[in-house]
């Protein structure tokens, strides 16, 4: 989803309990640069509910 | 080049390990390859359109350490003539619907990246029962990335990827919002344009890099008069033929 930075302001303002968590110096494709920020982001967000083995 | 590299040769890598990955012949819809990694609470990635499910190997690698990675490939990304019958965004929420029902995943985790995180947001009010029961079964994370207005810039000036996470609440009140990028096209806003031409333009979206008042009286006159151009080869033609004839 590429959208501007005001757009994302009124997402994250729009959804409850949602999290913003930038990452520097990543483009649009996060997943693929920097997978593993991105994974250890994923496994952080879902270890409150989920019982996981630190990454 | 070194993210090229690194998601080129995890791309190998696992496209040769992976002994889960195969055709789901089976199903009415096209999600023509699956692949699994890794065990644990599972979690569905879901790609971008354009991108295909190599291109979250990367991702599918490092998460697979601690869940159970299923990721599948959307309609038309390796099927070309998939595309020459026309699907919208609640066609690919119905297909990831029916996968998940498919694997019999009752409360996974869905991860969307790209284009697949506008999907909770996009997606028309016709789809609320499937929005719905998928949410009902687990949680829908989304992975969006800000980007300037005109243009993504280079990765080293853009400081921001920030995922954001949708709970089942939220989704359930996001399909209720009248879908903004599936409006039709008569929907959107007309500006009160003056002549044909600046219509044409408009409508052609040369306007933004395409002066038509500067532009070459030819051009100009083929915007004013759809029928001028062709009438214009004919008198070539005529005249040719009469030149050769003298």
């Amino acid at each position: 989803m590429l959208v501007p930075p005001r757009s994302l302001a009124v997402l994250r303002d729009g959804i409850d309990d949602s999290q913003y968590q930038p990452l520097p110096n990543c483009g649009h494709l996060a997943f693929v640069t920097h997978p593993e920020l991105v994974a250890q982001m994923v496994h952080t967000f879902l270890a409150d509910e989920v019982a996981l083995a630190a990454i | 080049m070194q993210a090229s590299l690194m998601w080129l040769e995890s791309s190998v890598r696992i496209s040769a390990q992976a002994p889960h990955r195969l055709a789901a012949r089976n199903l009415p819809i096209t999600p023509s390859h699956i692949a699994k990694f890794g065990d644990g609470p599972p979690i569905v990635l879901v790609p971008g359109l354009a991108g295909g499910i190599d291109l979250l190997s990367p991702l599918a690698n490092c998460l697979a350490k601690n869940f159970r990675v299923i990721t599948y490939q959307l309609r038309g990304e390796d099927d070309c003539f998939a595309l020459r019958q026309p699907f919208q965004l609640s066609d690919l929420v119905s297909d990831l619907a029916e996968f998940i029902d498919w694997q019999c995943l009752e409360s996974p985790t869905v991860f969307g990246v790209s284009s697949a995180a506008y999907w909770p947001w996009n997606t028309p009010p016709v789809t609320d029962i499937d929005w719905t029961a998928l949410s009902c079964k687990g949680r829908a994370l989304a992975l969006s990335t800000p980007c300037f207005r005109r243009w993504p810039a280079p990765c080293s000036t853009v400081s921001l990827s920030p995922p954001i996470i949708l709970h089942q609440p939220v989704l359930q009140s996001a399909i209720r919002r009248p879908a903004k990028a599936q409006r039709p096209v008569s929907f959107r806003h007309q500006p009160v344009l003056a002549n044909r031409s600046e219509r044409n333009a408009h409508r052609m979206r040369l306007v933004e890099s395409f002066d038509v008042s500067s532009a070459p009286a030819s051009h100009s006159r083929a915007f004013a008069d759809p029928g001028w151009r062709k009438r214009r080869a004919r008198a070539t033609t005529q005249s040719g033929r009469l030149a050769r004839r003298h």
